[in-house]
């Protein structure tokens, strides 16, 4: 492995220059930017001499950091976070708690009646749970119906 | 609002230069020092020798050149660039279609 030359303060100073001004850059670009232009340096300090006038020359050559960062592409943006799973609304639950209660009270058809009134107003909404609004109304659209039948049975039975 | 030669040069510079570059590669292999005195120097290729670099990254990630590090007798082992069978093709595209658009500007631009 080669060691990193070291270069005069002026050099070393562009290239901490440089390296912030590619911040915002593509990484692999900018790693391979700065390493690029690192050994830009070190070529140009080896052939011209690596005093004061050396270090200037070279930093003539590569020109200002900002030109640099200007031609480079820009790093991608970050990925967007995963939306966040929908929350059931608590209506929506009540909802399907209140259809399975007008099951098990069905010989008293308003409960049914009531829930299958809400859950299509819930639907109709478009707003919660569908799934649950759809399950809801066919719960208490059973109910209701298991009722009317009931009823109708008990009234041709009477007569 | 007339626009400054540097804007002009600016806007002319962007997909013409890399192909510039793969055109100094068409002889052989360069090291980026070498590269950047062919193209840069007193041309209006390049804003300042520093911006080869990150389009010479470009196009090491699209295929179009690879790099080999080999010592160098002056200092620090040299980052070569070559041209790939694929860079080579993309220039030779480029050319073909660049000859008929200058010609065509030239015409545009005659008075």
């Amino acid at each position: 492995m080669t060691a990193a030359p070291a270069f005069p303060p002026l050099v070393e100073a562009y290239l901490a220059d440089l390296d912030r001004a590619l911040a915002s850059s593509d990484p692999r670009e900018r790693a391979e930017t700065l390493a690029a232009v690192r050994e830009h340096a070190a070529e140009s300090l080896a052939l011209h001499g690596a005093d004061d006038a050396g270090a200037r020359r070279v930093l003539d050559e590569l020109g200002p950091v900002d030109a640099i960062a200007a031609a480079s592409t820009p790093a991608p943006p970050p990925a967007a976070a995963p939306a966040p799973a929908p929350r059931t609304p608590a209506a929506d639950v009540w909802l399907v708690v209140a259809a399975f209660a007008s099951l098990a009270v069905f010989v008293v058809p308003v409960v049914a009646a009531a829930v299958v009134v809400w859950a299509v107003v819930r639907l109709r909404s478009g707003a919660g749970n569908r799934t649950l609004q759809r399950v809801a109304l066919a719960v208490s659209g059973v109910s209701f119906v298991g009722a009317l039948a009931l009823y109708v049975s008990h009234l041709l039975s009477a007569g | 609002m007339v626009p400054t030669q540097d804007a002009v040069l600016t806007q002319l510079r962007k997909g013409v230069v890399e192909y510039c570059a793969l055109a100094c590669l068409r002889s052989g292999p360069a090291y980026g020092l070498e590269l950047a005195e062919r193209l840069g120097g007193t041309s209006t290729l390049l804003t300042s020798e520093g911006t080869l670099y990150p389009l010479l990254s470009r196009l090491r990630q699209q295929g179009w050149v690879t790099t080999t590090q080999v010592a160098s007798p002056v200092g620090p082992p040299r980052r070569y660039y070559e041209l790939t069978t694929e860079g080579r093709a993309a220039l030779d595209t480029f050319a073909a279609t660049w000859s008929r658009f200058t010609t065509d500007v030239r015409t545009t631009l005659e008075p």
